[in-house]
């Protein structure tokens, strides 16, 4: 199986494992009408846009961590995470979890992560390869304020959502305040074609 | 008789003590005044500042929610309108998503409108448009995208119309046009009482993985200017039902090796490129358009700040001047108030500033700083 059909047979668990929590979100901050207009809207979008690069966390409850599944358990890594230069930070913009009590991919204490979010690829220096990158809010505090990064690589316009880094993306969250953002490593760029 | 003179003289202190005008200790409240077309709104924080550019002063504020990008000025009527969302605890608790209407004159909350649908929080003065002076349109990305209609003639939530792959809201007779993912502008149109009466779409005529339009457009005499971010500037506009997208013209045209008239080669400046959160701005009566720029990089400056603002003539399409941010400041937004003799706004790193926009010479700073800059007309 290849990397890019591991990553969307991961895709595929973690939408299960987790649309629950995202639907219960809508259902409760909407009206019945506006909550089932927006699950049209959703299965519109997702005939659109079959292979919208959109990737859920992974849930915390029997799922293997992803960098085993998508093939990139051992990644070599190089450089300061708590530094905008570090080599995950490729389309960052927000303020670094690693400076905030959190890390690449786990949220600070006391805030909640995204269940959806924009993506980049990105060059990893210590092994030469190149790996797609999830760049998850971390929402439900006031912002963090430490190592604030900005590189957008790759960044597009809001009509592009799951490339653009000007959106709030504090989706599946119980609150919109934007705390910190983390960057996941979800699979090798360079075999999945998702850019 | 000098007993007198100082008899007089004390008379004339005690007098004037008497007649003293003290402060009163509890102060009095000031109303704003009629705002002219040379005032606008800055958006600092969680607060929308009133500014008359002619006088240099902060005439006022407006108290918005963190998650207010910004607001929608309906002057002639004396209303600003806005939209914010609150949390019971400020960042967390139960949720409240409301437009909120503002009496210019005394910059207070004269009424809010509950909204169904969750807004989209942070972005630029597209996220919310006043269509016709009878609807107000709002963006929503949930992250499915929509936009919420607002009857504002009796101030009632009317609908939400779902708009995939679309962004923001921009006003158009009676309806509003909003760049898609596929490469196209797509216009709605609303019946009455707000309901989507037809919707149409232009020919895809750019790339969103090659030369995607910004997000962010600015109104023309006839519809909207959208420019790409390698500086592509194109006009939708509407003929019937179709949307219409005008030839594109560089801001950056090929001049490399070239001479002018006089035989003297031209400098290099392929590497700037329009950038910034409020990268341009367009005078239709006075056919100006302001770029915000910046040196070096690729297209993911596309919103980073600049160090420099260049002017155009929008009739030759020729650059007319280039203003260089002093030392190390940087620009972020650019504007040009209305009307045949516009002023330029920038917004920089050390505050405002205010241009002559057809000489580009600098008039004055005004001690206010922010993001976006809107005209209140």
């Amino acid at each position: 199986m290849s990397d890019r059909e591991q990553l969307i047979q991961q895709l595929l668990k973690d939408l299960d494992a987790r649309t629950t929590g995202a639907i219960r979100f809508l259902a409760g901050h909407t009206s019945r009408r506006s909550f089932l207009g927006k699950v049209g809207m959703f299965m519109a979008g997702m005939g659109a846009f079959p292979l919208l690069p959109v990737l859920r966390e992974a849930n915390a409850q029997g799922v293997t961590p992803r960098t085993a599944v998508n093939g990139v358990a051992d990644i070599v890594e190089m450089g300061d995470p708590q530094e905008c230069e570090y080599w995950r930070y490729c389309g960052m913009s927000g303020t670094l979890c690693t400076c905030c009590g959190g890390s690449n991919t786990q949220c600070p204490a006391g805030s909640q992560t995204a269940t959806v979010a924009w993506v980049g690829t990105c060059h990893n220096p210590a092994d030469g390869r190149d790996y797609l990158i999830s760049y998850n809010d971390c929402c439900g505090k006031s912002s963090c304020g430490s190592c604030g990064c900005s590189r957008g690589e790759g960044d597009k316009p809001v009509y592009f959502p799951s490339k653009s880094n000007s959106i709030l993306w504090c989706f599946g969250s119980t609150s919109h305040a934007y705390h910190c953002t983390l960057a996941l490593v979800i699979g090798h760029g360079d075999s999945n074609g998702m850019r | 008789m000098l007993q007198r003179k100082l008899l007089v003289l004390g008379l004339l202190m005690s007098s004037g003590a008497a007649n003293a005008q003290w402060d009163s200790i509890v102060g009095s409240v000031t109303s704003i005044g009629e705002p002219t077309e040379r005032w606008v709104s800055i958006r600092g924080g969680n607060t929308a500042y009133l500014v008359d550019v002619d006088e240099g002063e902060v005439k006022g504020t407006l108290p918005l929610s963190r998650f207010s990008p910004a607001i929608s000025s309906h002057a002639s009527a004396g209303k600003i309108y806005t939209y914010g969302s609150f949390y019971k605890r400020d960042v967390y608790g139960d949720l409240e998503n409301v437009v909120i209407t503002f009496d210019i004159e005394s910059a207070t909350p004269t009424g809010e409108i509950p909204l169904p649908v969750l807004p989209a929080g942070i972005g630029h003065s597209g996220m919310i448009g006043l269509i016709d002076e009878s609807f107000l349109g709002i963006w929503n990305i949930t992250p499915a995208m929509s936009v919420s209609l607002v009857d504002i003639r009796n101030d009632q939530f009317v609908r939400e119309i779902a708009t995939p792959g679309c962004a923001a809201v921009y006003p158009l007779g009676r309806g509003f046009m909003m760049p898609c993912g596929d490469g196209t502008i797509q216009y709605i149109a609303l019946g009455p009482n707000g309901e989507e009466a037809s919707r149409s779409r232009s020919p895809a005529f750019f790339d969103v993985m090659e030369d995607p339009v910004y997000d962010y457009a600015v109104p023309t005499a006839n519809g909207w200017m959208f420019v790409s971010l390698e500086g592509l500037v194109y006009e939708a506009t509407m003929n019937g039902s179709d949307v219409v997208i005008s030839e594109g013209w560089t801001i950056n045209p090929e001049s490399n090796g070239t001479a002018d008239l006089n035989g003297v080669e031209r400098v290099n400046d392929d590497n700037w490129r329009i950038s910034g959160r409020q990268p341009f701005a367009y005078s239709p009566q006075a056919n100006l358009m302001m770029t915000v720029m910046h040196d070096g990089g690729g297209q993911e400056m596309f919103e980073k700040p600049g160090t420099e603002v260049w002017g155009f003539s929008t009739i030759t399409k020729n650059r007319g001047y280039r203003i260089k941010m002093e030392g190390d400041q940087t620009v972020t937004s650019v504007q040009l108030t209305p009307g045949d003799d516009p002023l330029l706004l920038l917004m920089t790193s050390s505050g405002l500033q205010v241009h002559d926009a057809s000489t580009g010479r600098k008039i004055k700073d005004i001690n206010v700083s922010g993001g976006l800059i809107q005209n209140l007309f």
